[in-house]
Order: C-alpha cells, then structure tokens, then sequence
C-alpha cells in the first residue's frame, strides 16, 4: 500500500486500488477516495501556487541567493556588512610537500554555492604575501591540484589562493543549460566579485598570511572579475591581468566564445544595459592606487581585437599595457612560469627590471603606453 | 459474439505482427561502418572489421569495385576506389571501405545530403580478389550488396583535420595563384576541373564542401560531427634502386641515405634536376632526377606539403610552376632542369607502383608508411632518413622495407614519430556524426589494437607524447584538445610538441600552444 502511494502518487491512488477489488485495499479506498483525495489534491495546488509565486516575488531570484534572511544584490559590486554571512570553513584536505603545503577548504557564505578554495603556502615563510589566481570561464580546479604549478605560484616566498568563479566548474549546477556564464553575466560577475571579498576576509582571520601584501592574477573572465574585485576592495594591491574581457558592446558582438545562435541575445540593448555596471572599462581607470599589468594576445579569440583596444585605451596612469602579436610571442615571454613574477616583484620589489620592459625587447611583443595619465 | 470476433482478430493481428517482425529481423542487414577516405588505413580497418566481435568473419574486396556517388548534382563524377566489405555470417552486421582519396572522402562525408556507396549489381556473385593481406575472400552475396548499395557513408578516414581537408579543397578550387600558389587553378567551384594522373586514366575531382554552416551547393544545414583521433603516421620519402652503372644512381646507397628539407623542396619543386642535388657525397655522375608528386586532393600531399616545402620555414611549394591551364600542367609532366621530370599519381597504390618502376629512372616519391604500401616495392626501392631521422626505427640501417606476415607486433619502432623529431607525420582522424555511431567507435578501437599488437602501420593516438599546434582554420578556432575543450582548427604542418607542455601552459596561463607551426 505504501509502494503503491509512493510511486503512484496521489492523484492515481484511485485508479490503482480500483483495479485491486480486494480485502484492506478496498477498504482503503473507500475510505480515502471521496474526501481526501479532493482534499490532498487542492491541498497541492496550494502549495505549487505559493511556491511558484514566492520564486517570481523573491528578491533573491532578482538580485542573488544568500543566506537566509539576507539579500545579495549582484549590482552593488562592493559588499556590505553582513550583507553575506560566512559557514566555518570545513578543512577537506592538508597536504605537505617539500617546496608548500595545500589546503583544499569548503567555504560557503550563499545557499548552494560551496566553493572549493585552495589555500597553497610556501614552506619556510611565516607570513607569506598573498596572490589570488582566478582563471576564466570555462575552467575547473585542476591546476591548484598540479604539484608542479602550486611549486611555480609559491617560489620566492608567495601564498597562492584558488579557486573558480561563479557558474564555472563544480560551481555550475542545478541550472538549466540555457543558463550559463554570459547569459546569467550580471550574476556571474557580480557573485564573483563578492567572493573575492569574502575569501579575502576569510583570508585575514588566518594568522599564517600577510593581508598587507594582496595581489591577484586573473585570466579572461578572472581578469575581469580581478578588476572589479580591485576597484571596490583597496586590500587588493596589485591586479596583473591577462586578456580581460570587456567592452561588452564589442565584445558580445564578436566574441568567438558566444554559439552564434544566442549571440542576438546578448547584443540588445537591454542585455548590455544590464551589464554595463561590471564592463572593467568603467571600472580600470579607477585602479589608480594599485600596480596594475594588462597582457594582451592579440590572436585570443576570446575578447575580440576592438575590445581589447578599448581597455587598454582605458588602462590607468602608470599601469603596464603589455600586447602580444602571438600565442607564439606570449609563449616566449611567459612560459615556465615567467608569468607569475611581475606580480610577486610589485608585492616584494626586488631589483629587477619591469616584466614590459622584458618582454617588450623581443619581437612581437610590445609594451602600449597606458591610456590615461 | 463480439468477444469471439475480437479474439479472433486479436489473435489473427498478433500472428501477423510475430511474422512480419521474424521476417524483417531475417532481412535487416545493418551497416555498422560505410567508410570512406584514405587508402592508408584501407588494409588496418579490414584487418580490425573481420572479427565476431566487430563485423564479421567474411570478407570481399574488389580494385575500383565501388564508387563513392555526390548526389547534389549530377555534373560531379563518381569516385571510383577499391572497396572492402565485411560481414557476418547470419548477414545482420556489415561494414564496408571505399578508398579514394582523404580530401574527397571528406567531401562525400560532408555533403549535404551525404555521398554514397554505389557498388555495380554485376560484382554481386563475383569473386573477391583477396586485397587484404593474410585474408581470403569469398564472394558477394546478393544480401550483402542490398544493405550497402547507396547506403550513405557514416564516416570519413582522414589523413588530417576536417579543417585541413577543407582547407585543401579550397586551395585546388582557387584561381591558380603564380606567386603565392595560394589557389591551385583547379576551379572555378563548386565542382571543379579534374586532376589526372599522368601515368593512367584516373582522376580526382575537386568538389565543394563545407564543415559548417551551409552546404555550398544544396544549401542544406552541415550537421554536427566529431573526428576522432586514430594514430599517428609518417610520411615515406622513397627512391627506386634498380638502375646501376652510374654512381649518381639511387643504388648508390652509400651516397643517398638521407635528404634534408630544404633540398628536398627543390626537388619536389623541380629546380633539382639531378639526384646527386640531393648528396652530399661529392663527384657523383649527373642522373636526371624524376619525382611523383600525388594530386593536392590527396593527404599524402597535404601532409608533405605543410611539414616541408610549404613550412614556415621554407615556404614554397610542390605545385612550383604548375598551371593546370597551360601543357604539361594537368596530366603533370614537367621536364626539370637535368632532363628529369615532376609527374602525378592518382593513388598510394599507384604512386608506389611508379616509383617502383625502374623504367622510371632515378625515381623519388612518397606516400604514408603501411606495410601493405610497400609490400610489392621492397627489393626496388629503399627510404631516406629526412634531416637525418629515421621514420620507421631509431637509427637508419640501409632503408629497406620490411615485411609482415602478420602478426608481427614491434616489426617497426616509430621511435622518431612517437618522441616528435620526424618532420613528416600525421594523425588519422575519422570523421562522423557528432555522437560516434558505435560500430564505427568500435571498429577504430579495434584498428588500434590492430596497429599496436597485429600489423605496426602506425602509432596509436594514446601511445604518442607529443602533438602538432593547432591553428585556426576554415572559422574553426583552433584547440589542441588536451585542456578539457573539443579539439578544434587544423594541425597539418603544426610544430610539434609535448603533450605535457600544452598542459603546463595552459595551467600556468589558461592558453594553449596554439598557432605554432613549423
């Protein structure tokens, strides 16, 4: 009887007991038949009304999920007290190396949202400065697992922070496909943005990290979230970013990343309405307190050649505009690690020369004079 | 009453549908894989399909026995090539191959609606001609002949990328260019103008295509595909050995071993004349030296084209002062400077058989390694080394062709394909639809173990360390496919690397190591 009701459900009860002209089963129908079952049945209608209306009416669906009782709002990128409020992080896994140790923590501060953060110190440094490394949609946590990288983001005595953005990776789920990274980019940035800000608050209740020295890394869509994160967080003191997305006119335009079936979505006026609050070129020229590097690969498909004129058109005074004609030339001027060190020698100087001045003495690569002064 | 009728009719419609559904079971062959494409893989995939596990344990193969059929218009000829058909015994799983070349191979897959097989009804009942070695064939059984018979193809063997192929098309299909040989001058499109073989009637047929958007003819939706990776192969540069009496003769082996890129460009591009160009052992007598190159539709030419003459590093070309419009251009047949000439075969099979003709002269050629390719040319012809590398073993020991009677795993190493320093090797995809029919998934796993434990006749995908850099091709923004996105642009002629340093790369910098080429 119970199966029978479980599968079944409610609204078939009576046909499948009808079809069994038997003992209890009967008696149970005739008992539950005409009363209940109008009853149970108007009892869900209810209950399916008022749960649809509370998803249109819930500011969270507007604006953002949070924990109970609180609101995000996607659109203020700063984050207000409280406005998110963290679980204890739960410590998944500690391992110990030769050169680092790593520790993959679970922090939440949204309703199903966990984030997988990998916190990657060097050995031997007490209080290391801190470089958060977000790299663009799509990407997973793969690499903050990869011995050989965390040895390259920890050399020379420096803490590296992991993690992915909003709707990326393990932080893609229960959605329905339509919904991705650029349809849902308000939220996906806006999220993301406020992550860095809790990851650094949780970050500076750690006594083993020095929050006076904060840098972050950011590829594509991370870099554009690093600019962000930078422009509303001063804790954030060197932004070293590589082909940031942006200019979202051109960039929803021509973007290789976008299935041309969805591309006249994101090129109304209404969709880059709703986006224009998070286009780093509003946001760039505000990073006049930081070190900030920008590296183009002028052959990336990603963000298309007018887009990325437009930000480095925008870059602030004295930021480092660097632009690759190639992978080819990046390669040469980056690889084995090579990319990590600009960022390191603005959080500790050391007496080297500027990685553009490098970079710009080979062919293909040039160093841009920034935008603004 | 009512109940008696319906019972009877119950009973009456119960007993028709046992039937019919006995006899359509009796009768439905189905065709688990209709290739078609390079002729290199023609022996590994008949080697892999006869099996009970794959297609069967029956087989019939035929010289220019099928025909692949373009049904967008009826002015594009039909491809004639030599077919393989293998089968089962109980007649409910077939699978079949037609070899022509790769680049027209993937205008048949790739036609919307797709090209056919055509197989003329008089083979049905005829005896196969045991094309396969180690196989022996039976006749074509009238069933057989019935599932394939304009069965579309479900998959293209390729020497390349489908982008590479397209990209091929596309050059031969373009007004011919006399300074940059970017077009070949085999249009105008969308069907072109044949290219033939210098030594026999065959010919090759540029036709449209497109891998996305619209088809250029019928203006019909491209579906969706996947290609899949097979295996890695070299390119053979062999000459024949036959001639003596002169010191300048390929049968000189002491002083021709090897030939380095660059003048093996000019040879191919005829402003070598002589053989000994090629030596760099001094006083030799001066032999004309004769090249066969093979048509641009073909990925034999593909592949040498972009490792070698065509490299970044070299740029020229075999088709140097090849007007298809002007005499001698198209069937090819230009004299070089030392007397020698520059001619074309429609075929691997074809191409082999001419350079192992010693009526020929001082003859050079090339086509994929196979044992299969070289089995009939092994006491006239002998391979170079290029750059002083090896393609079949890790040292040069006098370029002779070995033999298989199969099994023979370990007969060849590919030491120098698989650590990357031979400059002329492809990976064989095959191309399908987007989801991999599962015969056709199964049959290339079974081509690699095949070339792994069988008949060594290339390097299976999973066994190689290193990979050309992709580059976007035909629209198709280019990924090498080892950092979780689909692989994607062309690759022909891409340097090459390690795997492990794409992987380093993009973990350091989220980019891949692409557009890199040699």
């Amino acid at each position: 009887m119970e199966a029978g009701f479980g599968i079944a459900g409610p609204a078939s009860v009576v046909q499948v007991f009808a079809e069994k002209e038997d003992g209890m089963q009967y008696q149970w129908k005739r008992k539950v038949n005409p009363v209940c079952i109008i009853l149970l049945t108007l009892l869900f209608a209810h209950g399916a009304t008022c749960w649809t209306q509370n998803l249109k009416d819930s500011p969270a669906r507007q604006t953002g999920a949070a924990t109970a009782g609180n609101v995000e709002d996607w659109n203020s990128l700063q984050l207000t007290n409280g406005a998110l409020t963290p679980e204890p992080p739960l410590l998944g896994e500690k391992d110990d190396f030769p050169q680092f140790t790593r520790e993959l923590l679970q922090v939440k501060w949204r309703r199903g949202d966990p984030i997988d953060l990998y916190v990657i110190r060097p050995k031997g440094v007490s209080n290391p400065p801190v470089i958060l490394y977000l790299y663009t949609y799509p990407s997973e946590t793969d690499r903050f697992r990869n011995n050989d990288y965390c040895a390259r983001v920890t050399k020379d005595g420096f803490a590296a922070i992991g993690f992915v953005s909003a709707l990326t990776g393990h932080r893609y789920q229960n959605r329905p496909m339509k919904e991705w990274f650029v349809s849902e980019l308000p939220e996906a940035l806006g999220t993301s943005v406020h992550d860095v800000q809790m990851i650094l608050n949780y970050l500076s209740t750690r006594a083993d990290l020095d929050m006076s020295k904060v840098g972050m890394f950011g590829e594509g869509s991370g870099g554009t979230i690093a600019i962000l994160s930078a422009a509303v967080d001063p804790r954030i003191k060197t932004v070293d970013v590589l082909d940031p997305w942006g200019d979202w006119p051109d960039w929803m335009a021509k973007s290789a990343l976008i299935p041309e079936e969805e591309r006249p979505n994101y090129v109304k006026p209404e969709f880059l309405k709703k986006v224009a609050a998070f286009d780093p070129v509003q946001w760039l020229p505000r990073l006049n307190s930081q070190h900030v590097r920008i590296q183009q690969v002028m052959d990336d498909a990603v963000t298309p050649k007018l887009a990325k004129e437009r930000i480095s058109s925008v870059a602030p005074a004295g930021a480092q505009v660097v632009q690759y004609d190639s992978t080819r030339d990046f390669f040469g001027a980056v690889s084995g690690g090579r990319i990590f060190q600009w960022a390191k020698e603005q959080l500790k100087p050391a007496p080297l020369k500027p990685a553009a001045i490098q970079a710009a003495q080979k062919p293909g690569v040039r160093a841009v004079e920034s935008g603004r002064d | 009453m009512t109940t008696r009728i319906s019972k009877t009719a119950a009973t009456l419609a119960l007993a028709v549908m046992m039937f019919t559904g006995l006899n359509s079971y009796a009768v439905t062959t189905k065709v688990l894989f209709n290739g078609v494409g390079a002729s290199v893989l023609f022996n590994t995939f008949a080697l892999a399909a006869y099996s009970s596990s794959q297609c069967g344990t029956n087989i019939w193969t035929y010289k220019k026995g099928g025909n692949g059929i373009d049904g967008r218009s009826s002015q594009i000829p039909a491809e004639n090539g030599n077919i393989w058909i293998v089968w089962d015994t109980k007649l409910t799983t077939v699978c079949a191959f037609l070899s022509i070349d790769a680049t027209v191979g993937a205008q048949l897959f790739f036609a919307v609606p797709k090209g056919t097989l055509s197989i003329p009804s008089t083979e049905i009942g005829t005896a196969g001609q045991n094309l396969v070695p180690t196989l022996t064939d039976t006749t074509l059984p009238q069933a057989v002949y019935t599932a394939l018979n304009t069965a579309s193809f479900n998959a293209a063997v390729l020497d390349s990328r489908p982008e590479d192929a397209l990209f091929a098309e596309n050059r031969v299909l373009a007004a011919f260019d006399p300074v940059h040989y970017n077009g070949l001058g085999y249009g105008p499109g969308p069907i072109g103008t044949p290219i033939e073989s210098t030594f026999s009637s065959s010919e090759a047929t540029p036709v449209a295509f497109a891998i996305s958007g619209t088809d250029p003819i019928t203006g019909e939706a491209v579906p969706a595909w996947a290609a899949t990776d097979v295996g890695a192969d070299p390119e053979i540069i062999f000459v024949n050995t036959e001639n003596t009496g002169s010191n300048g003769d390929f049968s000189n082996t002491a002083a021709f071993q090897n030939v380095d890129r660059f003048p093996l460009t000019l040879a191919l591009n005829g402003t070598f004349g002589y053989t000994r160009d090629l030596s760099n052992v001094p006083g030799l007598d001066a032999q004309p030296l004769d090249v066969v190159l093979r048509e641009p539709l073909a990925g034999a030419f593909g592949t040498l084209e972009f490792s070698v003459p065509r490299s970044v590093e070299i740029g020229s070309t075999q088709e140097l002062g090849v007007n298809p419009a002007q005499s001698g251009g198209n069937p090819l047949n230009i004299a070089n400077p030392g007397g020698g000439w520059r001619k074309r075969a429609l075929s691997s099979s074809e191409e082999v058989s001419e350079v192992g003709n010693s009526a020929n002269g001082n003859v050079l050629g090339y086509t994929y390694w196979s044992t299969g390719n070289f089995a009939s040319v092994v006491n006239s012809t002998r391979y170079l080394t290029v750059d002083g590398i090896d393609p079949l073993y890790a040292s040069y020991a006098g370029g002779f062709f070995p033999t298989c009677t199969p099994p023979c795993p370990g007969l060849v190493s590919f030491t120098n394909i698989i650590n990357g320093s031979y400059p002329i090797w492809s990976v064989y995809r095959v191309a399908t639809a987007h989801a991999v029919p599962g015969g056709v998934k199964a049959l290339i796993a079974a081509a690699q173990t095949q070339a792994a434990t069988t008949i060594p006749d290339f390097v299976p995908f999973n066994q190689l360390g290193v990979f050309r850099s992709h580059y976007t091709l035909e629209g198709r923004i280019a990924s090498n496919g080892f950092a979780g996105k689909a692989e994607n642009g062309g690759d022909l002629g891409g340097a090459v690397f390690p795997i492990q340093a794409d992987l380093d790369f993009y973990t350091d910098t989220g980019k891949e190591l692409l557009g890199f080429k040699q």
